[in-house]
């Protein structure tokens, strides 16, 4: 307080000293196109400042003297004049957009900030670069543009969730999410929100639409990311979305339609290849007379006769997209609005499924006075997404593997029952083996569909008490709600009849809301002392309350698949709420000295319901500096350096990414136990000590500019050491307890980002840019306390925790070669020697998920009105694990084969890939079916044409009634270089909890690939 | 000013921890759960804590725990089925993959633990009384000393495996603390078994209904003390069990395993694990507890073909005499004369189980078994008991008592009870018997492997693998 009033005291004394002799400085700030522009920044060097109204107007009281006024917008250069003041004045400015991003302003957490004033390490991108892919979730444009920041787009399903992590996975069992964070409110994004039932996790970033975003920043290090406290650990995006900049009302319209089809295509065995091989392996494993096929559903005959079912082709199509993006902005008197409408409606390649949204956005800023301003940001979206089984589920997963070509889709001819009664017409679906053997079938009898209700709305009040105070309140709700419903229509399942035999349909409905509410009430003073010592100091407070409700059931309909209707339910739905909330207080100094030596500190306090009483709260603190090397004079001997600045932080941040009162031990009481008594008994270990899971993040950074900024970019190292992970461990089974989440252990992540933009041609008609980022992760889980690793098994994707190794370490029995002599697999025992058995004690460390090095190389020419683009994305390293694989190229069993499997023993003396073919796993050494080995793991490095894009823009004098008109040409994951002999070497497939979502990206199990997609989009502005 | 200093008087509320304490403070809502730290307050609180610790002991004690041992010896027929977990343990070769046994393993842990939990804590409840006290902690301690003996057996080399016991037991768990706990010894865990019976025997009521009493804690000495090879106690202890004139031998073999009967519990079930199935106006409360034999063995109508059978080493013995009762009413041949003949066990046909854990039927053999290890029955004292079972088993009385005579009469009596293993490991630990279905009796793949998730603390030092050769 003491500091508060000290500075008060100052600002005053100031403020009075300067009206005593006070002139009018005023003018209008133009933008490129002549265009007045609002809200740009005016600063006095020596203390003082405006900001224009929505006419691009300002007005400053100055006293008698020469002043630096310096004007600055986001996006454009920023300049200063120098203006000598000796009675009123008018200075009219016009801004050119900004060539160099370090004078461009950028969001931080509370506040925005010239590029050149951080401390922090942020990486901005703009509409254009969120745009130029079509994709209905903007995280997926992200791929390839920031340095560090890997983002794997989510499977070929149409709404699947992508996976983006910044600078490594730092956690196991918690969260490996960055916050999201619109329009300055922590917005909900969970994953798992709908676990991942039919072999998919829904996407709930997929409701924002991507035209409706300004910028979208990325923190970072400790110095950005600590003021988000104990939830930035995992770095935090920041989005912006659009305003009212132009006085004038625009409108925009754009509109792209595309077609997709898959990336790659699964080999699998067509019927006679198929009957061919599960022969040899019938004779091999020493069986005569005719072969018996998988569950004897038809006989070798009638697979002989029957002419084969493509299935992967009977699942898949080519997929039509279509978006219209509608906007209208403008700046009026006393404010500014953006509004926003969309719709889109993409079709995947897989036959029944597609993502729909529909999308409204609302903008307003409006000054109630002269220093208080009204903002609302408003949005309204629906997405409607038709389902179908996937994966493990059933559809293309099944066309993959159980779906045998030996299957037909349709009864041939009436089947008969032993006593002559029919039980299917000719033309009914062949449902021999349930409709998981059917994918056809599968789809055509069911109707499922999510549809996803979501509102993100904030009310900011900016009141802007003196010329150094500005308070600013905000307050916001996101709510969404989610149906899932599917209705199985009458013969999806055939033995659910009534009592009169006819058949029935069932109905499920899966539903969740979630509340998302939050405030935070902040004041920022900015103030400089004297020419060289400039100071911004934040100060703060925030709270949020999330609320989960879910509510599920089925029902039963003969007549109707209307889930809604009134009706009787079957269970008793089962009803669930999950609360938590965090309580936050934070604050930040800035200080420059002379726009040379930068420094930077801040604290927050975070206290979350999530946690045990006795770890409530944390303190995050981080400090950070900056120098501004090329500021100096001895830099003037090198005069191709326009730009180097030097910045180093060190900080703390958290993940609390956990589910809610996994602290809180409680018991159960029930009636009727054992001899009709009731009992009590406890269910969870209380964790009282359940804290923060905290990263100390060091980082070192240079920013370069050559040649007037011809070339320039970034290069930064940092190492992030994380304790006290957050980890759901499997108790010892003598405690009595099954597990629990606890503190275990540390891991730590290093690494090296380096980021380049070269403006290799600039001429009057042509220029050429590139831009290239490559980083390097390294991380390393250093200790799981006095756990194993059995504690903290992988799930089911046989990736394992093991101190020394990277999260994501594949633990495998070693493959050797198949024996030559007798066609026998060949494995290594754990000290390398050769063996016929497999045995799972034999594992050991034999790969990792996770790639050594990730990047993006885009090139942008620009002729006249042409403007052609391309990205390719790499990641280099990095092991993938085809686990279906192990059931399409092993033993012989109801799954269909993959053509590799050709390459196999047939002879003694052949050198084979593969073993002798055999139906019985102890042919290969084995207890089970699911053989895993690294056989089944492959060098994951690949580089990918992510997209190639070509706008043509309509000259402006062969437009009339429109301002500007585009067209172009964009086409998504057209070639993709790789050895991977699996689908698509970009992998996030569906995942059962966060801890198979940090440890086992890059692990396939029948995951669709990627879509490529060719689209034509036109933008008009009028 | 003014507006700066509200300002920041709210920020500060907001750090201020003492208002943050209620608006942080989320619970998980579900009637039936109650806070950890509130759900034990009072006596009644405790009896129902202690009958979840029964709820949980019946769980496994139905015969789950049970069927592992007598699948390693050589009552049970192969389990067919390559991938199935007896099928695993018949061939000695478990893993700690193999994830229902150690549901079993986990359930008596979860008994101990309860257990724990009263020890430490009933005698400072509400209402406590000194009866109440000394009923319920001793109740606790036999429960424990049941699972730590069932666990002990089971996961590690018996009790003179070697000469001092010092080889490594299971985790002793005689706190609720939840600390990790790495094995002890065979010696320390048979000393914390005797030593809980022991005070179970002197502080359980001699009626307490269903539950455990002072004879089931002497019946369950009488057997540790057998498993030890300590004779004279284990004499002693199943001396007093017969003496006592509690519980007479039930004469209808067929009524000793058999539906629950509104707790007309067979005359000579000393501690039983019982099924209800009774109806009152407003409940029908069905509550089966002898599943673990039930689900496995149950082999009438419509049970063909159930998962486990008898071995055809155990059907010839069971049969061999055809006047044997036990041989005609527990077993039946199909598909006799073809190459795929088995043999089915009809002694647990029945829904509602009750499944003795302590009978007299077993302290008759204990008895007789000492009585010829300590004197040759010089007094003839086990004669007269085989006699009796024998009497009931419709066979004529012996004349002398060799230990092969007693040994035979117990392998027919306890047929698929769990006990197989253990009688012969005992001869093989006094040198009697090498092998076991071929195989010696102390190789590796005799004891369990730890599942996995015990094996979670670190240094923990699992059973060797390798099965048995």
């Amino acid at each position: 307080m003491k500091i508060v009033s000290r500075f008060l005291t100052i600002c005053l004394a100031v403020l009075s000293g300067s009206v005593a002799l006070a002139q009018q400085v005023s003018g209008t700030v133009f933008d490129e196109y002549n265009e007045p522009l609002p809200s740009v920044a005016i600063t006095v060097e020596n203390g003082g400042g405006t900001m224009t109204d929505f006419n691009g107007q300002y007005n400053l009281s100055l006293g008698n003297g020469t002043y630096n006024i310096t004007y600055s917008f986001v996006g454009y250069e920023s300049a200063t004049k120098s203006v000598n003041v000796n009675g009123n004045k008018v200075v009219n400015v016009t801004l050119k957009p900004s060539k160099t991003q370090l004078d461009e302003v950028v969001v931080v957490g509370y506040g925005v900030a010239r590029k050149r004033d951080l401390t922090g390490s942020v990486v901005s991108l703009k509409t254009k670069e969120l745009t130029d892919i079509p994709t209905p979730s903007f995280e997926n444009a992200i791929q390839g543009k920031a340095a560090g920041v890997q983002v794997i787009t989510g499977s070929g399903i149409a709404g699947s969730g992508s996976m983006v992590r910044v600078r490594g996975v730092a956690s196991i069992s918690a969260g490996g999410d960055p916050l999201y964070v619109v329009d300055g409110i922590p917005i909900t994004q969970d994953y798992f929100l709908n676990g991942n039932r039919g072999g998919f996790n829904t996407n709930p970033l997929a409701t924002i639409n991507p035209n409706d975003i300004e910028s979208v920043e990325i923190l970072k290090d400790a110095a950005a990311t600590g003021i988000y406290g104990s939830r930035g650990s995992n770095g935090v995006v920041l989005i912006t979305t659009k305003r009212g900049k132009s006085n004038k009302l625009t409108y925009n319209f754009s509109s792209r339609i595309g077609a997709s089809g898959p990336t790659a295509l699964p080999n699998m065995m067509n019927k006679d290849e198929y009957l061919q091989m599960y022969e040899e392996a019938w004779v091999n494993d020493g069986n005569v007379g005719v072969p018996q096929l998988p569950g004897n559903r038809v006989s070798w005959a009638e697979a002989q006769a029957f002419e084969g079912t493509d299935w992967v082709q009977e699942t898949i199509r080519t997929g039509i997209k279509q978006g219209y993006d509608f906007s209208a902005s403008k700046g009026f008197n006393g404010g500014n609005f953006y509004a926003g409408l969309s719709y889109s409606d993409n079709h995947s390649y897989l036959q029944g499924n597609s993502y729909e949204r529909i999308s409204g956005r609302f903008n307003v800023d409006y000054n109630l006075a002269s220093n208080l301003k009204l903002g609302l940001s408003t949005s309204i979206s629906r997405g409607v997404n038709n389902r179908i089984d996937a994966a493990w589920s059933g559809g293309f997963g099944e066309a993959m593997s159980r779906a045998l070509p030996i299957y037909p889709i349709y009864y041939a001819e009436d089947e008969y029952d032993d006593n002559g009664n029919v039980v299917a017409r000719a033309g009914d679906y062949w449902l021999k083996g349930g409709v998981s053997l059917n994918p056809v079938a599968q789809r055509d009898l069911k109707d499922w569909t999510a549809i996803e209700d979501r509102t993100i709305n904030n009310l900011t009040l900016d009141y802007k008490l003196s010329d150094a105070w500005t308070l600013r309140g905000q307050g916001a709700f996101d709510y969404m709600y989610f149906e899932d419903h599917i209705w199985e229509k009458p013969g999806y399942d055939p033995t659910y009849k009534d009592s009169e035999g006819n058949l029935l349909g069932r109905a499920n409905m899966y539903t969740y809301n979630v509340s998302n509410a939050s405030g935070n009430a902040t004041a920022n003073y900015i103030k400089d002392l004297g020419e060289d010592h400039h100071f911004n100091w934040l100060i703060g407070s925030e709270y949020q309350y999330n609320r989960i409700i879910r509510w599920d059931g089925y029902y039963d309909s003969e007549a109707t698949g209307q889930i809604r209707e009134t009706g009787q339910w079957v269970n008793d739905p089962r009803s669930y709420m999950e609360e938590y909330a965090f309580a936050s207080a934070f604050t930040r100094l800035n200080y420059n000295y002379q726009g040379k030596y930068y420094a930077e500190a801040l604290i927050r306090r975070d206290g979350s319901s999530k946690f045990g009483p006795n770890n409530k709260y944390g303190n995050f603190p981080a400090a950070s500096v900056g120098w501004i090397i090329s500021e100096e004079d001895f830099m003037a001997n090198l005069p191709h350096v326009n730009y180097l600045k030097l910045k180093t932080s060190v900080g703390k941040n958290g993940n609390s990414a956990i589910p809610s009162y996994q602290w809180f031990g409680y018991y159960n009481v029930a009636n009727n136990g054992y001899a009709g008594q009731t009992y009590r008994y406890p269910v969870i270990r209380e964790n009282a000590n359940l804290r923060w899971e905290t990263s100390t993040t060091y980082d070192v950074g240079l920013e370069y500019g050559f040649f007037q900024d011809r070339i320039s970019g970034e290069l930064a190292w940092y190492r992030k050491e994380t304790n006290d992970m957050l980890l759901n461990v499997t108790l010892q089974g003598s405690t009595g307890f099954g597990s629990w989440w606890d503190n275990v252990g540390s891991v730590y992540n290093t690494g090296v980002e380096f980021a380049i933009k070269s403006r290799n041609i600039v001429t009057d008609n042509f220029t050429w840019t590139t831009d290239f980022n490559v980083a390097r992760n390294y991380n390393e889980i250093t200790s799981i306390g006095n756990y194993s690793p059995d504690a903290v098994s992988g799930g089911t994707n046989d990736t394992r925790v093991v101190v020394g190794m990277p999260i994501g370490t594949n633990y495998l029995v070693r493959f050797s070669h198949v024996d030559p002599t007798n066609g026998l697999p060949v494995y290594l025992t754990k000290d390398g020697e050769e063996t016929y058995t497999w045995d799972l004690q034999d594992r050991v460390a034999v790969g990792n998920v996770m790639p050594d090095a990730i990047g993006g190389l885009t090139n942008t020419f620009n002729y006249k009105n042409l403007e052609f683009s391309f990205l390719w994305v790499f990641t280099i390293g990095g092991d993938i694990y085809d686990s279906s694989s192990k059931r399409q190229m092993g033993v012989v069993t109801d799954w269909n084969m993959r053509t590799d499997l050709f390459d196999r023993w047939q002879q003694p003396g052949d050198q084979a890939t593969y073993p002798r073919l055999s139906r019985d796993y102890r042919t290969y050494g084995a207890n089970t079916e699911w053989i895993n080995t690294n056989l089944w793991l492959h060098d994951g490095t690949y580089a990918r044409l992510r997209n190639v894009k070509l706008t043509y823009r309509v000259p402006k004098e062969k437009l009339k009634s429109v301002k500007g008109m585009s067209i172009n040409v964009t086409g998504t994951n057209l070639i993709t270089l790789t050895e991977f002999i699996g689908l698509d070497p970009e992998i996030a497939r569906d995942f059962e909890n966060a801890t198979d979502r940090n440890m086992s990206p890059n692990i396939t199990y029948l995951t669709p690939p990627q879509e490529k997609t060719f689209n034509v989009g036109v933008n008009i502005n009028f | 000013m003014k507006k700066i200093a509200a300002f920041l008087a709210i920020a500060a509320l907001a750090i201020g921890t003492s208002s943050c304490e209620k608006i942080l403070d989320f619970q998980a809502n579900t009637d039936s759960q109650i806070p950890a730290d509130s759900a034990i307050l009072t006596i009644s609180d405790a009896q129902e804590l202690l009958v979840s610790v029964y709820d949980v002991a019946a769980n496994t004690y139905g015969g789950w725990m049970q069927n592992i041992p007598e699948v390693m010896a050589d009552n049970v027929a192969d389990p067919l089925g390559l991938n199935g977990e007896y099928a695993q343990i018949w061939r000695w070769t478990s893993s700690f993959f193999n994830g229902s046994f150690g549901g079993q393993y986990r359930d008596a842990y979860i008994a101990i633990y309860r257990a724990n939990t009263l020890l430490e804590e009933v005698a400072d409840l509400e209402g406590a009384t000194p009866d109440a006290v000394q009923r319920i902690s001793a109740e606790a301690k036999f429960i424990r000393a049941i699972s730590h003996f069932h666990v002990v057996r089971i996961w590690a080399m018996p009790y003179g495996y070697t000469s001092d016991n010092s080889h490594l037991g299971i985790p002793l768990k005689i706190s609720a603390d939840q600390t990790p706990q790495m094995r002890a010894t065979v010696a320390d865990v048979y000393a914390s078994i005797i030593q809980d019976l022991l005070d179970a025997e002197a502080d359980l009521p001699a009626e307490n209904g269903i539950f455990a009493n002072q004879m089931a804690a002497k019946a369950m000495l009488a057997k540790v003390y057998l498993e030890m090879g300590e004779f004279v106690d284990a004499k002693a202890k199943a001396g007093e069990v017969i003496n006592s004139g509690n519980y007479m031998l039930e004469q209808d073999l067929t009524k000793r395993f058999s539906d629950h009967q509104n707790d007309n519990l067979p005359a000579e079930f000393i501690f039983t694990l019982v099924s209800t199935n009774e109806s009152t106006a407003t409940d029908t409360i069905v509550d089966e507890r002898g599943t673990g034999y039930v689900w496995h063995y149950r082999s009438d109508d419509p049970n063909a073909n159930p998962a486990l059978k008898s071995s055809q080493d155990m059907y010839v013995a069971a049969t061999s005499d055809t006047s044997d009762l036990r041989g005609q009413l527990w077993y039946e041949a199909r598909n006799v004369g073809s190459p795929d003949e088995f043999y089915v066990v009809s002694k647990f046909n029945s829904s509602f189980l009750d499944a003795p854990l302590l009978h007299l039927t077993e302290m008759y053999l204990i008895y007789a078994e000492c009585n010829v290890r300590l004197n040759g029955d010089s007094d003839d004292s086990g004669l007269a008991l085989i006699n009796a079972l024998r009497q009931r088993a419709g066979l004529t009385d012996l004349s002398s008592l060799t230990l092969n005579d007693v040994m035979r009469e117990r392998r027919l009596e306890m047929a698929f009870e769990g006990d197989r293993l253990f009688q012969l490991k005992r001869q093989g630990v006094q040198g009697e018997i090498q092998k076991i279905r071929g195989v010696d009796w102390d190789c590796p793949g005799m004891i369990l492997q730890f599942p996995n998730f015990e094996g979670t603390a670190q240094g923990f030092v699992y059973n060797e693998e390798g099965g048995c050769n």
